[in-house]
Order: C-alpha cells, then structure tokens, then sequence
C-alpha cells in the first residue's frame, strides 16, 4: 500500500500557500484595464522582478523531482541542464531582445508574420498554440502526480485544484499578477530548495559530513562524454544547453512577454543577465540540492540503499524537515508549478488573440472586446489543460507523443528564429521550408534514427534521442541557408527594426524620433497635477531636471513611485515636454490629469524620473 | 558510471565558446552598442566575465573538487 507522506499541520500550510497566492494575484486585477496591461503588464516593471520572475517559470513542477533524481544518481553534472547558458547570452540580449521589444510585437508569430509572411506566421500560430495548451496539460499531469504520490490526493483533482488557483489569478489579474505572483513564487522555490540543501549539510556535519559522504564521482560538474546512454555529457549538450535553452529563451511566448514587461531596453537586458550569471546557479542548486543531500544520506546510513531517484528529493526532505516545514517543501513543488502554468496561460491568451482574434474573426474593436476574450482565452486553455490530464493518465502514448512533438518543432523554431533576427539575407521563402522541412526531417528521424548516425558522437543507440536536437538544427539549418541562397534576398523596408544590423531603426519607430543615448540620472522630484493645454501625453521638469537626466524636449521619460520595492506599480511612460519656468516649482514635475490616472500616482507623490532615450 | 574527462569540459567551452564569439561579434558590429557608453560597457564586460565564470566553476568542479 502506497504510504502518504505530510502530517495535517504540512496540508494547512500548503493549503494556506495556496490562498495566500490566490489572494496576492487577485490583488493586482485593479493594475489590469487593458490589452496591453493584461499582457505586457502596462510595460513597467523594473529588472529585477523580471529576473526573480523568469527563475519561477524556469523551474517547473517536475524539476524538483526530475533534477534531484539525477543528482541523487551522478551527482554535481545534474546542473549541466541549467548550467549552460552564457553561450547564446549575447544573442537573446544584444540581436533577439531589442528586435522584439523596439518592433513592439506581441507574439512569436507576429514576429514571424513581420519579419516573413502571413504563411509563416500561421504555421507558427498552430505550432505554438498546440505547444504551449498540450504544456499547460503535461505540468498540471506532473504536478497531479507529484502529489499523489506525496498526499495521495487523486491526480485529476489535484490538477483540477491547482489549475483553478492559477486562472483565478491571471484572468483577474494577467500579467502583473504572473508576474508579482512568480516573483513571490521564486523566493519561495529558491528559499525551501537552498533550505534544504543548507539545512542537509549541517545536519551531515555530525555523520561524517556532506562532502565526505559523497562518492568522488558524484564531484564532476560534468558528465563523461558520450556514456552511458541515458545521462552523458555531448547528448545533454545539443538537448539542453543549445537546443532548449534556445527555445527556453527565444521561443518560450511567456518567457518573450516577460522581457517585453521590462521598463526600458537596459532593463529587460539587464535581467537577462542578472537571471543567467546569477540566479540559474542559484536554481540548479536548488532543484539537485535534494538529491545531493539524499546521495550523502544513504552514505551515511540514514537513507535506505534501495532509495531511488524519483524518491530522492521527498524522502530527504521528509526525513530533515519538521512537520509544517515539510508543508512549505511541499507548497514550494506547487509554486513551481503555478509559475510556470501562470506564464503558459497567458501566453496562450495572447497567441490566441494577437494572431488567431484579432486577425481572423473580429479585426477591430474596443480594447475592453480584446480584453474579454483574453480572459475568456485563459478560462479556456485552462480547461483544455485540465481535459489532457486523463488523456495523459489513459493514453501514456499521447503524453509521450507530445514530448515528440515538442522535440519534433524545437529545432526548426529555433533556427527560424535565430536566423530571422540574426541574418539581414534570410528570406520568408527560408524560414517557411525551415520550419516544414525541419519538422518533416525530425519526424522522419524519430521512425529511421539510422538519420542520427553521423551525428551520434559515439552515444550507444538507446540514447540517440538525446541527439535528435542537434541533427534537427544542421538539418533545419541547412534548409534555411540552402533555400535562402536560391531566393531573392528581402527589401531594406521589410527587414527595417526586425533584425540584427537594423536596431536603430527600431529605436527611431518606437520613439518615433532619434533616440537620445547621453548617459543621465534618475531626478527626484514631487508631483504637482496641472492641465497642459497642448499636448497631453507628456510632463514637465526644471531645467535642472532636464540637465541631471541629459533629457531633450520629446525623449522618452519614465515617471515612477519612489519607493523602489514597489516595482513600478505605479508608473507611466512618457515624453518630456518643455522646460518648467516657474522657479518655485523646479523641485517638481508637472503631470496631467489623464497620465495621474494611467500611472495610478497621487497628488504631491515623490517619484523618480529617468529619461529611457 | 564513468569518470568524466577533459573532453566534455573542452567540448563544452569551444563549441559553446563559439557561438559565444559570433553572438560577440555580433554584439561589437551591432549598431546600437556604443562601449563609450558606460552602460554597454558594463554590460560586455559582464558577459565576457560570465563566460569566464561559468568556465572557472566548471574547472573548479573538475579539476579540484573531485579531489578535496
């Protein structure tokens, strides 16, 4: 008989994270009266939150089990997985993000449909919208699991549960609320998974220690190179380190929405910087943590041998917390979970408006019409999700043919993608066959692997799979260049802001003027609400103001709470209007009614103004 | 399972250390970065020092830790 694990004090608590997170979303539906604010979150928020927030979508609900088994089982090369990322780090930072974020797209495949055709953009719809729903259904699946084997609630209605809290909050609250939610949820995952890893090594001080404990080859941070089949060095490479974290980065709908809530350009790099240099390291530990400390048990005596990998993590978590603090661990596997199902409806709303509503069925309306439909798209992918789950627990062969499919369609994405916003010659004709072809080569290769031996890099058969990613990107790769060569090469006008080379001119259409790049400060200043005749969309600062931030007349300016921890809640982006002349009022700066409003301040609120450029 | 050897480490930091020197020279020939400006300079230094970092963990974790 299967034994349940937790005491009743482990099932309040987590029953109290639940509505402690339901309750926090749900506060941000006052922060959502538009699209724009429903998906990019009104474009305010400064880099840490994304960063914090991007480690909460990173680590999803299997990732405790799934990397502290490996750790359990190899030891430190369990962090190859996460650990890899610096490699693409210039690309996504310096060619993909200011692509996406001056040209002011809202989706993967209205990037494609811009930068290519409406061809490509509608195949990337349906490959998207597929990925992304089968996803939601595929973590709520894991996540039922995970508690059934830890409670023993029943698979279906711990999804069901789980999915309810998320939806609640992200149709209240879109993207603030994923976003808020996700960075409460990160400090929760990385609080309880280095917790216990900490916690693990000071209670293996007295048994002969942590580092002694743990056999010498569980100390390599890397795998041997091509063995064994199932856990190697080259095939957890292509897999992870190129072709995932790719598609991690630059594929991922909710991953690209995120970057796209960022304050400012420097902001959303920053963040991506932040979130690779510093907290990746941070949640590989936290999710192999577990494992390690399981490994180091056993050693010690405390742990059976017969332990496996799938029980590392909730048997050594079991066995060092106290009842309640195992409730937390437990919250933590469900927050990680929640994150990342938040970021999967949301993006699934905005694919299913911005490039299947709003293009197909009802071309213009209101804001408040988009709006409607996103939440009702949430509700929807939601529900869908929830539908899979008994298909994923009948049909094990459909849950596996979505990993195929996943598999199937990364690589030729992310070629598409990479060579889209790297390569000035690549053409739509190119990126249409790259993802058709690619996909068709792909499936071809999962029927015939014999396709898989020039690139097998001496990896036994049984783990070809692994390499079927790198295959897949010469393969999408050669097509996009092949066809590319044979096609006339896209218009200037075309291409203009969409690729590497063209940035600037992004700059100039999304300020609509040439930026201003001088270096400034932040100006602190009070607000006095006054009506501008003219024009309202802009505010008014001293000269001295003006000087301090190396701001002209018409740059862009982002007016924000001084109170930093607020995250920009409230704030608004603008343009600098002439200079005050009134000397008493040059500690302040001048708003209008309608943007007092849009950035929800108060009157006389001290507030820092920087200009963006 | 098998003891690791250096290839996997000198595999990783020259495959991935290519496509880190093209995403570079893409970063250095992109005509928006300006390293006059502090804050592209900051922001290159940061991504060379962190492929180095990644580097020196790796190292670390291969050359040293296996035998303290």
């Amino acid at each position: 008989m299967q034994e349940i694990l937790g005491t009743p004090l482990d099932y309040t608590v987590m029953i109290g994270y639940f509505i402690l997170i339901v309750a926090f979303g749900s506060f941000f539906a006052r922060y959502t009266r538009t699209t724009k604010e429903f998906f990019l979150g009104g474009q305010r928020f400064p880099w840490w939150i994304i960063s914090f927030s991007c480690v909460a979508t990173l680590v999803g609900s299997y990732s405790f089990i799934k990397y502290a088994s490996v750790g359990y089982l190899y030891g430190f090369s369990s962090t190859m997985s996460y650990v890899n990322d610096i490699f693409l780090l210039p690309i996504f930072m310096f060619c993909w993000l200011p692509v996406i974020y001056f040209s002011k797209v809202l989706s993967i495949p209205e990037y494609l449909g811009k930068r290519f055709d409406p061809q490509t953009r509608v195949m990337g719809t349906i490959i998207l919208i597929i990925y992304l729903v089968g996803y939601v259904g595929i973590n709520l699946y894991t996540l039922g699991v995970a508690l059934h084997t830890l409670i023993g609630l029943p698979i279906f209605w711990a999804a069901v549960a789980v999915a309810v809290f998320a939806t609640i909050y992200v149709v209240a609250g879109g993207q603030t609320a994923v976003i808020w939610t996700d960075l409460l949820q990160a400090f929760i995952l990385l609080i309880a998974g280095i917790g216990l890893f900490v916690g693990g090594i000071f209670f293996l001080k007295h048994h002969g220690g942590f580092w002694n404990l743990l056999p010498t080859g569980h100390k390599y941070a890397l795998a041997y190179f091509n063995k064994p089949a199932d856990f190697n060095f080259v095939g957890i490479f292509w897999q992870d380190a190129i072709a995932n974290s790719f598609a991690f980065w630059m594929m991922n709908q909710g991953i690209m929405m995120r970057f796209m809530s960022a304050k400012s350009m420097h902001d959303s790099r920053k963040a991506a910087l932040f979130c690779i240099l510093v907290l990746i390291i941070v949640a590989s530990v936290t999710t192999s943590g577990g494992g390690w400390i399981a490994r180091a048990l056993v050693s010690a005596g405390l742990l059976p041998e017969t332990l496996t990998g799938k029980e590392a993590f909730v048997r050594a978590a079991y066995f060092l917390c106290r009842p309640g603090v195992f409730g937390f661990v437990l919250a933590a596997l469900t927050a990680a979970l929640m994150s990342t199902v938040d970021t999967l409806l949301n993006a699934t709303s905005a694919v299913f408006v911005n490039d299947v509503w709003r293009p197909h069925v009802v071309k213009k309306a209101p804001d408040r019409h988009y709006l409607k439909v996103a939440r009702i798209a949430c509700i929807a992918g939601a529900i869908i999700g929830i539908a899979l789950v008994p298909i994923f627990m009948r049909f094990k062969t459909i849950y596996a043919a979505h990993g195929a499919f996943t598999a199937t369609i990364t690589p030729p994405m992310v070629v598409a993608i990479v060579l889209g916003c790297t390569w000035k010659r690549y053409t739509s004709k190119a990126a249409f066959w790259t993802l058709l072809g690619g996909m068709i080569l792909m499936f071809v290769s999962i029927k015939y692997d014999i396709l898989l031996t020039p690139f097998s890099c001496g990896i036994p058969r049984s783990g070809w799979f692994f390499i079927r990613a790198l295959y897949g990107l010469v393969v999408s790769g050669v097509i996009g260049v092949v066809v590319t060569l044979l096609t006339a090469p896209p218009s200037k006008e075309k291409i203009s802001g969409l690729v590497w080379g063209t940035e600037r001119e992004g700059m100039i259409k999304f300020k609509g003027a040439e930026p201003n790049e001088r270096e400034g400060k932040q100006a602190v200043l009070r607000i006095k609400q006054v009506e501008l005749s003219d024009e309202e969309d802009i505010v008014k600062v001293s000269p001295k103001a003006m000087e301090l931030m190396q701001a002209n007349t018409g740059d862009m300016l982002y007016v924000t709470d001084y109170r930093w921890w607020m995250g920009g809640l409230h704030s608004t982006h603008t343009k600098a209007g002439d200079p005050i002349t009134e000397e008493e009022d040059f500690d302040k700066v001048y708003i209008p009614k309608v943007l007092m409003d849009r950035g929800r301040f108060k009157k006389g609120m001290k507030v820092r103004v920087e200009k963006i450029f | 399972m098998p003891t690791p050897t250096i290839s996997s480490l000198l595999y990783q930091y020259i495959v991935g250390g290519v496509l880190f020197v093209i995403g570079m020279i893409l970063v250095f020939k992109s005509d928006v970065v300006d390293l006059k400006l502090r804050r592209y300079r900051i922001m290159v230094i940061w991504l060379i020092a962190g492929y180095f970092i990644y580097l020196a963990i790796h190292s670390f974790f291969f050359f040293v830790a296996p035998r303290l």
